[in-house]
C-alpha cells in the first residue's frame, strides 16, 4: 500500500510478515479441507478400480505444494535455489509444483530439448555449446550485491 | 532544584497536588475491572455469546462485509492478495506414501480431477477456483462450507455453500443451532443447507466445515474485518465527505463581494453563465472577462477575491493512513504491503 518510504530491510521484514499471514490461510485451506478432499477423492477413485491401492501402506500420507513465497529478492532466492537443487536439499517436486508445473513434464522436456540439441549438432556440425544460449553450469544468476546503509537504516540500528 | 531556585528569588514555589479524596478506582484490585466514566463503558457479553453471537449478528457483520467488498477498494485488495499470494496457481497434491508408484498415479489423477471442471457439482469451477474462493470466504465470512458429494455415475464432486446458505430454516421443529445440528457433547452432526428452494439436512460426514476458529466452542466462523468493520466504514465515510467538499472549493473561482450585498447582472461576473450555454443576441461577456485574460473593470463597490482551498490537508490524509493501518491490524497483513 505505501512502501515507498520503507528501506531494503524493512520492506524484506514486510514482505516476510505478510507471507506468515498467506501461510497461515494456506494452513487452514490444507489441513482443513484439501487434504479430506484428497482422501475422499483418492478413496473412490481406488473404490471404483481407478486407481490401484498402494502396497504396504494406506493411501491416505499426502503433503501440498504451495505457490512461490513473495518476496523482493528474486534473484537472491533462484540463486539459493539453484544451489539447493544441485545440492539435493531442494526436490525438484517442490521447485516445479511451486510454479504450478509437473515436475514430471517438466524435466520430460527438458530431456527432450537435450535429445534435439544433440540430433541438431549432429545434423548441422555446430557444438552443443554453441547452440546453448549460456554452457550448462555456468553461473548465471550473479547474487546482487547487499544494499548500502542509509542514514535512516544506521539511525534505526 | 526549582523550588530551591524560587526561594532563592523570594517567590513561594508551585507544587502541584492531587485533589485530597480522589482514590484510583479497581475491583479486586483490577483498575481494568473498574467502570469509570474517564472510558466508554463496554456492556458484558457473555462467554458464549462471544463465541456464538446470534445469527442476526453473525448475519449482519456478514452482510456489512460483502457491502464492502464491492465498495470499499481496500477489502477487495485484501482478499486479491490473499487470492494471489495465498493460492496462486493452486495448492498441489502430491501423495506421499512408501509406494513410488502410486505416489506418481495417485498425484496424476487427483490433479486431473481437480484440473477440471467436473470436479464442481454445478461444473463451473476447477479445484484451483475453488481454491480460491476458499480462501476469500474464509477471510470475509470467516467460514465456508464444502459438500462432498456424488454424480449419478459416482464421480466425486464438490459443492460450495456460502455462510448464507446454513441457517435455521425458520421452521419450529428445525432444532438446529443456526444451522447446525450438535449432539449432546457439543459435536455437529449435520447442517441444514438452503438450496434455493429448499431446506436440506446434509450429515457432517459428507460436509468438510471449514472456519477460522477465534474460540473453544465456536460452532459458526466470524468475518475477520468484524473487529475494523466500523473503521472502515468511518474511512468510507469520510472519504466520501471530503471528495464531495473538494468538489465544491473547486467549483469556486472567486467571490465577488459587493458593499451593498444585492448581485446585480453587471459587473465582472455578473453575466456569467455556463460555457455550454447557447447565447442568443447578448453577447456572454462575463465568461469572456473571467477567463480571456483581458483587463476587466470592478463595478463600483465591487472586490473580487479568487478563492483557493487547502483540502484536502495531509492531516486528513494521516488520520485515513490511520483507519487503514487498523483495518490491516485486524487481518494481520501489514499496512506497507
Amino acid at each position: 500500500m505505501n512502501s515507498e518510504k520503507l528501506t531494503g530491510t524493512a520492506i524484506r521484514f514486510v514482505l516476510n510478515d505478510a507471507a506468515f499471514a498467506f501461510r497461515d490461510i494456506q494452513d487452514r485451506i490444507i489441513d482443513g479441507g484439501l487434504t479430506r478432499i484428497y482422501s475422499w477423492v483418492i478413496a473412490s477413485f481406488i473404490k471404483d478400480g481407478k486407481l490401484p491401492s498402494p502396497v504396504n501402506d494406506l493411501p491416505w500420507p499426502v503433503s501440498f505444494t504451495r505457490p512461490l513465497s513473495i518476496t523482493v529478492d528474486q534473484t537472491r532466492v533462484s540463486s539459493a535455489e539453484i544451489q539447493l537443487l544441485q545440492n539435493s536439499l531442494l526436490t525438484y517436486a517442490d521447485f516445479w509444483n511451486a510454479r504450478g508445473k509437473d515436475w514430471r513434464e517438466e524435466l520430460r522436456q527438458h530431456a527432450k530439448e537435450e535429445q534435439f540439441l544433440d540430433e541438431l549438432s549432429k545434423e548441422t556440425g555446430v557444438s552443443v555449446n554453441r547452440l546453448r544460449a549460456l554452457p550448462a553450469g555456468s553461473a548465471s544468476i550473479q547474487e546482487p550485491a547487499p544494499e548500502p546503509e542509509t542514514e535512516q537504516t544506521a539511525r534505526a540500528a | 532544584m526549582a523550588r530551591t531556585t524560587a526561594k532563592a528569588k523570594g517567590r513561594k514555589a508551585i507544587v502541584p497536588q492531587l485533589p485530597a479524596k480522589v482514590a484510583v478506582q479497581a475491583v479486586d484490585g483490577f483498575e481494568s475491572a473498574a467502570y469509570t466514566r474517564d472510558r466508554s463503558i463496554v456492556w458484558s457479553a457473555t462467554p458464549d455469546q462471544s463465541a456464538n453471537p446470534s445469527s442476526f449478528t453473525r448475519a449482519e457483520i456478514l452482510r456489512l462485509s460483502r457491502y464492502l467488498v464491492n465498495n470499499f477498494s481496500l477489502v477487495e485488495r485484501v482478499l486479491t492478495a490473499i487470492e494471489c499470494y495465498g493460492v496462486g496457481a493452486g495448492l498441489i497434491a502430491n501423495a506421499s506414501t512408501t509406494d513410488s508408484d502410486f505416489n506418481h498415479q495417485a498425484s496424476q489423477a487427483f490433479d486431473k480431477w481437480g484440473n477440471s471442471v467436473f470436479c464442481s457439482a454445478n461444473n463451473q469451477y476447477t479445484l484451483y477456483e475453488q481454491q480460491k474462493l476458499i480462501a476469500r470466504e474464509l477471510i470475509l465470512a470467516g467460514e465456508i462450507f464444502i459438500v462432498l458429494v456424488k454424480a449419478a455415475t459416482g464421480y466425486p464432486q464438490l459443492t460450495l455453500v456460502s455462510s448464507e446458505n446454513v441457517r435455521h430454516s425458520g421452521d419450529k421443529k428445525d432444532d438446529s443451532i443456526d444451522g447446525l445440528y450438535v449432539d449432546d457433547y457439543g459435536k455437529v452432526t449435520a447442517y441444514n443447507i438452503f438450496s434455493g428452494k429448499t431446506y436440506q439436512k446434509v450429515d457432517a460426514g459428507n460436509v468438510i466445515h471449514l472456519l477460522r476458529h477465534k474460540n473453544i466452542g465456536q460452532l459458526r466462523g466470524i468475518g475477520s474485518f468484524a473487529a475494523s468493520l466500523n473503521s472502515m466504514r468511518d474511512h468510507k465515510d469520510c472519504m466520501l465527505l471530503e471528495k464531495k467538499a473538494v468538489k465544491v472549493h473547486s467549483s469556486l473561482a472567486l467571490v465577488v463581494e459587493k458593499t451593498g450585498g444585492e448581485a446585480t447582472n453587471g459587473g465582472i461576473a455578473g453575466e456569467l453563465m455556463g460555457a455550454n450555454v447557447s447565447v442568443t443576441g447578448k453577447p456572454n461577456v462575463g465568461l469572456e472577462r473571467a477567463f480571456g485574460g483581458a483587463v476587466t473593470y470592478l463595478e463600483k463597490g465591487e472586490k473580487v477575491t479568487p478563492i483557493s482551498s487547502d483540502r484536502s490537508t495531509s492531516g486528513f490524509q494521516a488520520f485515513l493512513e490511520l483507519l487503514v493501518r487498523d483495518v490491516c491490524l485486524n487481518i494481520s497483513i501489514p499496512y506497507e504491503f
